[in-house]
């Protein structure tokens, strides 16, 4: 009887110790789950929540369990498991705070999650939800395999999971998801962000006249091959410098950073002693006061990453992202790379942009806030551009400029651009109106030279390069007209005769699949037209 | 052949039949007689037997059947009655015997004779023999035994004495028998008996809305005719008695009947044509049937006399003035103006009609507010007058039908768009042959010339296009007077550098062409801005277009919530057909707004609602969903998302709102701010004016009341003033000398200069009186002038002044005192210190008020427009300004008092003036017209209070939004006229204000 007394005292000391193993088991699974999920370690991060999760299955840690398995489920891009699990843990914790604003945010976000459409690539997965945007995918997808191999080998890391790519199809979905306000994004001119293990941008459907939208998934995917290197420890301003400096490696070989935009900024910036302190730079670029502010703040990182790379080498790069996930401090890893402190290595980078002479190239240089087409619908109205002419003698001329065009009075029209021109001559709304005026006379190398002089201050205008393009078609230059388009492309992809050219040229050179796949988009757009 | 005795046998035998025929014929008729008579005189005594109609009717039947059987038996059967040779031959037997014998013997012979000859066994001749014989004893002997006697002869007395009788009793029989008897009825009828009415009487009693007096006929028939509605009372006297008596009228209607005993009493009301009756209520006894005659109230008659043409056409917000007449028998009531549209009929009441006249005249204004027709719908209008019949309910009389068409002034006004968007292509053609045909380096003139007068040519046509413009739109509400201002500027611009270019091109050389070529670039400079002026214009009106439609579809679908919720209380048909309707008038302002917002370039900054993005609302297709859950009865998901479609509208108003705000204010801004700086200033300036006005005021009454050391002022003038009535008594004294018959009024030396001095002395008096001293003196040295003159007269000795010299000595020693009191007064320099105070603050306002005139002329030079009228009433001002400042130090107050009064008034009416320009400029930038100060005119605009060119075109008020035709043209006839210098330059700046 003894030992029978003996032995249950023995069993139940044992079924106690093995509940409060099975406890702490589950509640240090979730704690190193979230550490690892900070880290975008999505993939340990899940497998130990469906540890926790298993553990906790009878005890009072199922609710932190499922809330971590809400999270990586979110993280991973599973927006209807994040809902269900996120449901379990906020009944399971109905007090808990954290957990009912993140079923808040994930059930918004998931509004538009559930329905999007996805292309999936070698090393990425594309997902749209407007039925336009499924053309973005088909030049997406050579942009970002592109970027995975360049900007791998510079950063030194190739992710091994598939990275998500989320394009938002209207500001509303985009701001709920980048968790930022509406007037944020247009005041900064945010177009994409790199979050919560995925990258997302907004549809260049959406801005008048686009954005360089791959360079913008390049520069995303560089935040987020920082974000996995540097164990998050990157400060913004470093972040914002790389992805800045490496956002065209996609494209382009290393070289100078400075275009004539920055150098603008930049050397008024210098002049006026008005550069954006570093420390206004966090928590994100998103909340800087302007669009301005947060263009001269784009330079000044970019410059500083170019500056760094110039001055200690291509590994000098690689180095301080070890340093940072290393040692979490910014300064100690410019420190230890440079062998500078933090103010020296400020300093000398200021002085060494002294030391270019930078101008401000463009006269009356102005950053617009973004500007969205309401729904997505572009305007056909040939003026509606004009009333980003500053000058309202400009606007005048251009306005005259356009009613002689549609006229037939291609000379006249001509004459009012030119005089639009005297007023405002680098606008390249009037450089392109010119342009294409002087194109359709068959004037082409008044064309050409005019807009290939645009480009170098206004990069982004895409009418410069459809314009372009028309020219070198009509010259027969059909390589140089591919090029121009492509880049049209990558700035804003829906302008049908943009696809209609390229179907042109690829027949001339005898592409047949290229051919196909311009028919294929063009047959999207023309269905949604 | 017969022989003549057989021919005298025949004759005699039928001689013989006929008489005895005719005999008996004529008993036959006696015996009817008899019979007829007896049946009816018994018939008519037993008649008496019972009153009663069957028994009438059997008694009846009885003379019938008697009447029958005596026809047959006396009359027919005698006629028909044919007499055999062998009665006959009886007859003549009992005259004579054998006579019978032998002539039927006779016969006999002679007919065996006649018919066979070779068979016949007697002798012709024998048989002859006995022929004649027996003739010969026929008229031998008296025949007449063997005719019947004639019953007349013997019965005539019976005969008459029962006609008598029987007529006696006839006459005396019941009526209910006479009547059976001589009716075709054979059975009784089922009508009781007559019932005889004596002195009949009727009463007629007319409805009321006749307004005509009761009517009573004695001695009438019993028949009554009258309007429907009269009521009737019918008395008579009934031969026999009536104890309970009815009237019966022909539709079944009873009313009883009351007796006095003696006569009856019976009431009805006539309400259509028929008979009546009276009758007891047993039914033994009936009146005759009376006819019943309903007269008809007739309908009115109504006609309009004026308008009569065939197509009126309305234009907006005007009426019709409608002369109309109407009679009617009895009254006409009620008068209607009907019409009728595509969308169904409708009608207008023409006013109270008052005390139901019989004709009616009047003037009737249609107003078409509320008229909803279409484009070009022929409106068809008709009056209809009611009459007062209150019985057979009001009877229509209608007119005849005028025919209206609405002209819709937003047509007219979208056409003369149209002829602007023309007239822009006309511009944007010759600008473009301007540039491309610039004579840079064209030395060949004849080309140029050539080139040029193409484009003078279009240029010709725009102005043509202009012309035609601006006539049209003088009648356009929808065309503020910017529009017009604008295009009448373009006008004269255009028309201006046609005529230089006219000039120019008539003797074209090569030394001209740099005097073109300027002339070209102002031309480019002057069609450009035209051509701004007019692409701003279209936008602008497109945009207060799609306000318009905005605000309608935003009102419609207030009354379509409010239809929807009535049908969620109430459904029925009527308001289900109602809700679509209304949908559909909500899609059509939809879809007229898509189309305009579509046609505009929105390039103005502070984007305005973008129209694609209003397509992308999509709100026809919520509409077409609402009207589908209506159809499935789901009208709370149709107010929802009808709610939602709201919600969508009243953003979208908003947002047109706000951009046709700031579109008109952008304009505006700039001379808002301004304005308001001036009218502060201005303000300021009343401010100090009146103040100083209070000062010289207290300052005036302190004189008067606290007198200086040196005097008192008004015991001064007081002093003075006994001296001018000394001065003025021996003038008049010196006058009575000179003119002992003034009568006579005769020419005399000197005496027209003591007349001068006398109305100077009174000058004089006047300005002491109003404390005007400075004035009072130069009146003064004038009137002593004046008497030493006279004097001077006087020692001349001329003519009869010597008389009065010493009075003329007196005046002139009176005049030089008075002078010499005045120079001491204006002496005293105490009175100039009490007065820099105040002259000094006058001067600094003065100052005030011309920088500000400085400051409105230069913003002339920053291209801002304001109306001239506040400029000339601030130089008014500063002109009285400087006269208060003048008379300040001079001392005369009330002159001072009066110009500061003045002053004030116009900085008043500058204020004002300023105000109501900033009030216009706020409501155009609210959407409600774009007001345009402008000065027309060719005088020039001076400094000082005169000279100002008072050719101010008044800009209509708010309220008068819609300019009208006069003040057009009044405006037109001004800027042809042109402007004035310098102002030209302000029109041009102001029309390139107004492009901008």
């Amino acid at each position: 009887m003894r030992i029978l007394v003996f032995l249950m005292f023995i069993f139940s000391i044992l079924c106690l110790h093995n509940f409060v193993i099975a406890v702490d088991s589950s509640s240090l699974l979730v704690k190193n789950g979230e550490s690892h999920l900070d880290k975008w370690q999505v993939i340990e991060a899940s497998q130990l929540s469906d540890k926790a999760l298993e553990l906790a299955k009878n005890n009072s840690d199922k609710g932190i369990a499922s809330y971590l398995k809400s999270r990586v489920e979110f993280y991973k891009g599973n927006y209807t498991l994040a809902a269900k699990y996120g449901k379990e843990a906020n009944t399971l914790l109905p007090n808990d705070k954290e957990i009912s604003e993140f079923l808040d945010y994930i059930s918004k976000v998931a509004n538009t999650g559930e329905k999007f459409s996805e292309v999936r690539t070698t090393h990425f997965i594309i997902r749209y939800s407007h039925q336009r945007d499924s053309i973005l995918p088909v030049y997406a997808e050579k942009a970002l395999e592109k970027a995975y191999y360049e900007i791998g080998k510079d950063l030194g890391t190739y992710p091994g999971e598939t990275v998500i790519v989320e394009v938002f199809p209207d500001p509303d979905s985009f701001a709920i998801a980048s968790t930022l306000s509406e007037k944020e994004i247009a005041t900064t001119g945010v177009v994409g962000v790199c979050k919560f293990n995925r990258i997302m941008v907004i549809s260049p459907r959406l801005l008048p006249q686009g954005y360089l939208w791959l360079d913008a998934l390049a520069h995303e995917y560089t935040h987020y091959l920082i974000f996995r290197k540097t164990e998050n420890k990157a400060p913004v301003w470093l972040h914002e410098g790389i992805a800045k400096f490496q956002e065209k490696r996609w494209k382009e070989k290393k070289g100078t950073f400075i275009n004539p935009f920055y150098e603008t900024l930049i050397a008024r910036a210098l002049k006026e002693n008005s550069l954006v302190p570093i420390e206004k730079m966090h928590p994100s670029f998103g909340k800087l006061s302007s669009a301005y502010e947060a263009q001269l703040a784009f330079a000044q990182v970019g410059t500083i990453v170019d500056f760094l790379v110039n001055k200690w080498g291509d590994n000098s790069l690689l180095d301080l992202l070890e340093y940072l996930r290393i040692k979490d401090n910014h300064e100690a890893a410019i420190r230890d790379v440079t062998g500078m402190n933090f103010a020296e290595f400020y300093n000398s980078w200021k002085k060494d942009l002294r030391s270019r002479n930078l101008k401000e190239r463009i006269p009356r240089v102005k950053v617009s806030e973004l500007r969205f087409e309401k729904d997505g619908v572009k305007s056909k109205e040939q003026s509606n551009d004009l009333k980003d002419l500053e000058s309202i003698r400009t606007r005048e001329f251009t306005r005259i400029g356009d009613m002689l065009k549609s006229r037939g009075r291609l000379k006249a029209a001509i004459y009012e651009y030119d005089q639009a021109s005297k007023v405002d001559p680098i606008s390249p709304i009037i450089v392109n109106r010119l342009a294409s005026t002087h194109g359709a006379l068959g004037e082409y190398s008044k064309a050409e030279e005019s807009l290939s002089n645009s480009i170098e201050f206004y990069p982004e205008f895409v009418d410069t390069y459809i314009n372009l393009g028309r020219i070198y078609l009509q010259k027969g230059n059909f390589k140089k007209a591919e090029e121009a388009y492509n880049t049209a492309i990558s700035i804003n992809p829906f302008d049908p005769e943009i696809h209609q050219s390229l179907i042109t040229i690829y027949e001339k050179l005898g592409l047949p699949d290229l051919v196909e796949s311009e028919k294929k988009v063009l047959n999207i757009l023309a269905k949604e037209e | 052949m017969k022989t003549s005795s057989e021919e005298i046998l025949e004759k005699f035998l039928r001689y013989l039949e006929k008489e005895r025929k005719r005999v008996w014929i004529s008993n036959g008729i006696v015996e009817f007689a008899f019979v007829s008579f007896a049946s009816l005189g018994l018939a008519s005594l037993l008649a008496h037997i019972y009153s009663n109609n069957i028994y009438f009717s059997v008694l009846k039947v009885f003379i019938i059947l008697a009447l029958c059987y005596g026809f047959v038996k006396f009359i027919v059967s005698p006629i028909l009655k044919r007499e055999e040779k062998a009665k006959l031959a009886i007859e003549l037997e009992k005259i004579s015997p054998g006579l019978g014998e032998d002539t039927l013997n006779a016969l006999l012979l002679l007919s065996d004779l006649t018919t066979n000859d070779k068979e016949l066994g007697v002798s012709k001749f024998l048989t002859e023999a006995h022929v004649n014989e027996v003739t010969s004893k026929l008229e031998s002997i008296d025949l007449s035994p063997a005719i019947p006697s004639e019953k007349i002869k013997t019965y005539w007395r019976p005969l008459a004495a029962i006609l008598a009788l029987s007529t006696t009793m006839l006459i005396l029989a019941p009526k209910g028998f006479q009547s059976l008897l001589f009716s075709a009825n054979v059975l009784p009828p089922s009508e009781p008996n007559l019932l005889e009415l004596a002195d009949i009487e009727v009463e007629h009693t007319y409805p009321a809305y006749t307004k005509l007096s009761s009517q009573v006929v004695k001695g009438s028939t019993g028949d009554v005719k009258a309007i429907k509605g009269t009521h009737v009372t019918f008395k008579a006297i009934p031969i026999k008695k009536l104890v309970k008596g009815e009237l019966v009228i022909e539709n079944g209607l009873v009313t009883s009947v009351s007796s006095d005993g003696e006569r009856i009493n019976g009431e009805f009301t006539i309400l259509s044509n028929g008979s009546f009756f009276i009758q007891d209520k047993n039914g033994e006894q009936r009146s005759r049937i009376f006819k019943i005659t309903a007269e008809n109230d007739k309908n009115p008659k109504v006609s309009i006399d004026s308008p009569s043409d065939k197509v009126i056409e309305i234009e907006d917000e005007e009426n019709l003035d409608i002369l109309y007449k109407a009679d009617d028998d009895f009254g006409l009531k009620k008068l209607l103006l009907t019409f009728k549209t595509k969308r169904g009929e409708s009608s207008r009441s023409i006013g109270q009609i008052k005390e139901e006249p019989k004709s009616l005249e009047g003037k009737f204004t249609w107003d078409f507010s509320g008229v909803e027709s279409e484009p070009e719908e022929i409106i068809e209008a008709m009056i209809q007058a009611y009459d007062n019949d209150t019985v057979s309910g009001p009877k229509v009389g209608v007119s005849n039908v005028i025919k209206v068409k609405l002209n819709d002034p937003r047509k007219r006004h979208k056409n003369i768009l149209v002829s602007v968007e023309n007239l822009l292509d006309q511009f944007l053609d010759t600008l473009a042959d301007e540039i491309e045909n610039r004579p840079w380096d064209n030395k060949n003139i004849n080309r140029t010339k050539v080139i040029q007068d193409g484009i003078s040519s279009k240029i010709e046509k725009v102005i043509d296009t202009l012309n035609e413009i601006l006539e049209r739109i003088k009648d356009d509400d929808f065309s503020n007077y910017t529009y017009f201002l604008g295009l009448s500027n373009m006008k004269i611009g255009t028309e201006d550098l046609l005529n230089e270019r006219h000039d120019l091109l008539t003797s074209l050389s090569l030394s001209d062409i740099s005097r073109l070529t300027g002339l070209i670039t102002k031309e480019i400079n002057e069609f450009e801005d035209s051509i701004l002026f007019l692409d701003s214009l279209l936008k602008g009106d497109k945009l207060r277009d799609s306000l318009l439609y905005g605000r309608e579809t935003l009102s419609k679908y207030k009354e379509l919530s409010e239809l929807l919720k009535n049908l969620k209380q109430n459904e029925n048909e009527e308001t289900r057909k109602e809700v679509e309707k209304k949908i559909e008038e909500i899609r059509g302002l939809i879809s007229q707004l898509t189309k305009t917002l579509g046609s505009i370039n929105l390039d103005i900054p502070d984007g305005y609602l973008n129209p694609d993005a209003f397509n992308s609302l999509d709100l026809e297709g919520k509409l077409d969903e609402i009207m589908n859950l209506i159809k499935e009865g789901q009208i709370d998901k149709a107010l929802e998302m009808l709610a939602s479609l709201g919600e969508n509208l009243q953003e979208m108003v908003a947002s047109l709102e706000s951009g046709f705000q700031s579109y008109s204010s952008a304009s505006l801004s700039k001379e808002m701010t301004e304005l308001n700086n001036i009218i502060s200033n201005i303000e300021g300036l009343e401010e100090g004016e009146k103040s100083l006005k209070e000062k010289t005021e207290k300052l005036k009454s302190s004189l008067l009341k606290d007198p200086s050391s040196k005097g008192n002022l008004n015991k001064f003038v007081e002093r003075e003033k006994k001296k001018i009535e000394m001065l003025k008594n021996l003038l008049m004294e010196t006058r009575s000398k000179l003119f002992p018959n003034f009568e006579k009024n005769e020419l005399v030396e000197g005496s027209i200069l003591v007349d001068r001095i006398l109305y100077e002395i009174d000058e004089l008096k006047h300005w002491l009186e109003s404390f005007e001293f400075n004035e009072a003196l130069l009146q003064a040295k004038d009137v002593e002038e004046q008497t030493i003159g006279l004097r001077n007269l006087s020692d001349l000795r001329l003519g009869k002044i010597a008389s009065a010299s010493l009075e003329v000595e007196n005046s002139a020693e009176l005049a030089r005192e008075i002078r010499e009191d005045l120079e001491e007064l204006s002496r005293q320099g105490g009175k100039k210190e009490i007065m820099r105070d105040l002259v000094q603050k006058q001067d600094s306002i003065k100052k005030d008020t011309s920088k500000l005139i400085g400051k409105i002329s230069g913003l002339s030079e920053e291209k801002l427009i304001l109306p001239p009228k506040i400029g000339e009433k601030l130089l008014e001002s500063k002109g009285f300004m400087q006269g208060a400042s003048n008379n300040l130090k001079d001392i005369e107050i009330s002159k001072a008092l009066s110009n500061q009064d003045e002053a004030i008034k116009a900085l008043k009416q500058a204020r004002e003036e300023a105000k109501g320009l900033l009030e216009k400029y706020q409501l155009s930038a609210k959407g409600m017209g774009i007001p345009a100060p402008f000065l027309m005119g060719r005088e020039e605009f001076k400094e000082g209070i005169h000279g100002v060119d008072t050719s101010y075109v008044e800009i209509p008020s708010a309220e008068e939004f819609k300019e009208g035709r006069e003040f057009k043209e009044s405006l037109l006839k001004s800027l042809k006229e042109g402007s004035p210098e310098g102002f030209s330059e302000l029109n041009k700046n102001y029309y390139e204000r107004i492009i901008k």
